[in-house]
């Protein structure tokens, strides 16, 4: 019973990681840049949420203040993208690297001198109760993790497979040059995938905030993220989506059998195993594509 | 001369020049100042060979800063509490002297980047960066689970370590000793970069194909710049512990690996004194910035921003204009 407790805490949370590695996927795959600072701008977008929905900011209801936090967090994504990340085009890789980790640094900054640094949590109509399943207890806010993640992972795939954008975004990120010549707009189709990545992002804020709470140094669990990402195979969406999914279920596992301490290793040693076994990840998609 | 030369002998010089100005003038803390920027530096320097002449853009230095730093902590509290390191097969004392502890911490580094370089080496591009991050993540969990040497609160050591014929007690005289290194550094790196070696790395970073089709390695080249460079940001790493006389898992942490890559970037990267001006841009403004707000990352992160946006070249590249015809 334990152990399946266990199981539903880490699948809830490897939601998280996975809607987090998702935002890295979606952009590296799109314009081949690395976005350090997504973890960053889950925690802008869980802030901006919090902002909306909670009674001691503007106190509006919960659904319109959601609505609300992720068109805003996609323009503001947009913006990113047009005035900042797109000045580097042409530049080494490690120099968008820098960028968005500098990026991750102003964000915490501006986060803490606007929300103070306490951790605050998210007000939401489904906080505090349980369903209790023979047993086993199975959270709202967790049940509304997952279910969210299911639903936000299948518009996705569903925006991708049947939308004129994403089909274009899909071709942008398979071949820009061709995708050029097809007349696809390239540069905004890039502007628009860091758009949506901005909303996976602040979906996984709006969680993560719920759950528990939130404070501008949560953006760091990004780097974990990271490691579900690369597990994945960076190229992957589904890979991606797994990846946070193992993170998330070894961890407690890993805090409840192994010694203390190493649990948190645990991230990074699945990571090492899966680079040196499948140096491309467990669902490589990129073959040819060398950087 | 070139332009460049000549800022390089004029950082010398200032780097030199301030805690001499302020040992007369009595402020000991400028000479400290002055020490950790020159450490910074020489961690920096150690970076820039893998990430400036190398490409290697490892998100994983902290990792062997770490190690040197931790080869002096292990040694020298060893020695402050009078029990050996180790008993069997045959006894190993701890030591307070830096000479060893150099020795030891430059070629457990240069182990450590042996190995990690070995296997991540397969990889290139994003997947390289991930891989030496995981590695220097595993010692930073490592180093906080290992309650032999203080676990998370690290150890602390209460006199300097001791160089012979020096006092290193004495602030001016332990900057010397990292000034040295550094200088040393600073011209092995640019023999380095000058050497057949460093011309065929710097044909592989740019080349790789062309490098293969007449006969070099890039692997094994890009394994030796990487070990080099792994064992002077060890003896940083070392050095720093001795500064600080204290060393902790912080040290091993990702966020001292993006310090280290940030001081290269600030400065220049690929530029030979390029981390000697980023170390020492770090340290004004986290002396400056941090004294009115604790939060002087923000302000980090803008200069960053400004810097790799609209001056590629870091500090010396505004100083010094672009390098000629090696990019």
């Amino acid at each position: 019973m334990d152990i399946l407790q266990l199981l539903i805490g880490g699948i809830a949370n490897g939601c998280i990681y996975g809607l987090v590695a998702l935002g890295f996927v979606l952009i590296y795959k799109a314009t081949e840049a690395v976005n350090f600072a997504q973890g960053d701008m889950m925690m802008i977008g869980a802030f901006i949420t919090l902002t909306m929905v909670n009674e001691e900011w503007w106190g509006l209801p919960f659904g319109i203040g959601v609505i609300l936090a992720i068109v805003i967090m996609a323009g503001l994504s947009y913006l990113l993208e047009v005035v900042v990340i797109r000045k580097l085009f042409g530049q080494p890789q490690f120099a968008v690297v820098i960028l968005t980790i500098a990026l991750g640094f102003v964000l915490r900054f501006f986060a803490g001198v606007i929300w103070g640094h306490d951790p605050q949590s998210l007000e939401t109509p489904f906080a505090g109760k349980a369903f209790d399943i023979g047993g086993l207890i199975l959270g709202y806010d967790e049940a509304v993790v997952i279910i969210a993640t299911a639903v936000l992972t299948i518009s996705l795939y569903f925006f991708f497979q049947r939308t004129r954008l994403g089909v274009a975004m899909q071709a942008a990120s398979q071949n820009q040059l061709a995708a050029y010549y097809m007349g696809i707009p390239v540069k905004w189709i890039s502007s628009m995938i860091w758009a949506v990545a901005g909303v996976t992002a602040t979906v996984a804020g709006i969680l993560f905030a719920a759950k528990g709470a939130i404070d501008p140094a949560s953006g760091l669990l990004g780097i974990k993220a990271f490691a579900a990402a690369v597990i994945g195979g960076f190229g992957s969406l589904p890979g991606a989506l797994a990846g946070g999914l193992i993170i998330g279920i070894v961890e407690p596992m890993a805090q409840y059998f192994a010694p203390p301490g190493y649990s948190q290793i645990m991230p990074y040693a699945i990571m090492l195993i899966v680079l040196v076994v499948r140096p491309n990840g467990l669902f490589a998609q990129i073959q040819q594509k060398k950087v | 001369m070139s332009r460049e030369t000549l800022i390089n002998i004029a950082l010398a010089a200032i780097l030199l020049a301030v805690p001499i100005w302020a040992h007369f003038a009595d402020e000991p803390f400028i000479i400290t100042l002055s020490t950790k920027v020159a450490i910074l530096a020489l961690a920096g320097v150690g970076l820039n060979l893998a990430l400036g002449l190398g490409g290697l853009v490892s998100f994983g230095h902290a990792a062997y800063f770490g190690i040197g730093g931790y080869a002096m902590g292990i040694l020298a509290s060893h020695a402050q509490d009078y029990t050996p390191f180790m008993e069997w097969p045959f006894v190993i004392e701890g030591t307070n002297q830096m000479p060893i502890i150099w020795l030891v911490a430059v070629v457990m580094s240069g182990l450590a980047a042996l190995a990690i370089g070995a296997l991540s080496l397969r990889t290139s591009g994003i997947f390289f960066i991930m891989i030496t991050l995981a590695f220097g993540q595993m010692f930073y969990y490592f180093a906080i689970s290992w309650t032999a040497y203080g676990g998370e609160d690290g150890v602390s050591i209460y006199v300097r370590n001791e160089f012979p014929g020096l006092n290193t007690l004495d602030a001016i005289q332990f900057f010397a000793l990292a000034f040295t290194a550094l200088m040393l550094a600073l011209i092995f790196s640019s023999r380095i970069a000058k050497s057949r070696f460093g011309l065929a790395l710097t044909a592989a970073r740019q080349a790789e194909q062309r490098v293969e089709t007449v006969g070099i390695k890039p692997f094994q080249l890009r394994l030796t710049v990487f070990v080099i460079s792994g064992m002077i940001t060890g003896l940083a790493g070392a050095l720093m512990a001795d500064l600080n006389r204290f060393v902790s898992p912080v040290m091993l942490s990702w966020q001292t690996s993006g310090e280290i890559m940030i001081f290269v970037i600030l400065g220049g990267v690929a530029r030979l004194f390029g981390p000697v001006a980023g170390a020492a841009m770090f340290i004004l403004m986290e002396h400056i910035l941090g004294g009115f707000s604790e939060f002087w990352h923000g302000w980090l992160g803008l200069v960053l921003l400004l810097i790799v946006l609209f001056a590629r070249g870091g500090l010396i590249g505004v100083l010094a204009g672009k390098e000629k015809a090696d990019g």
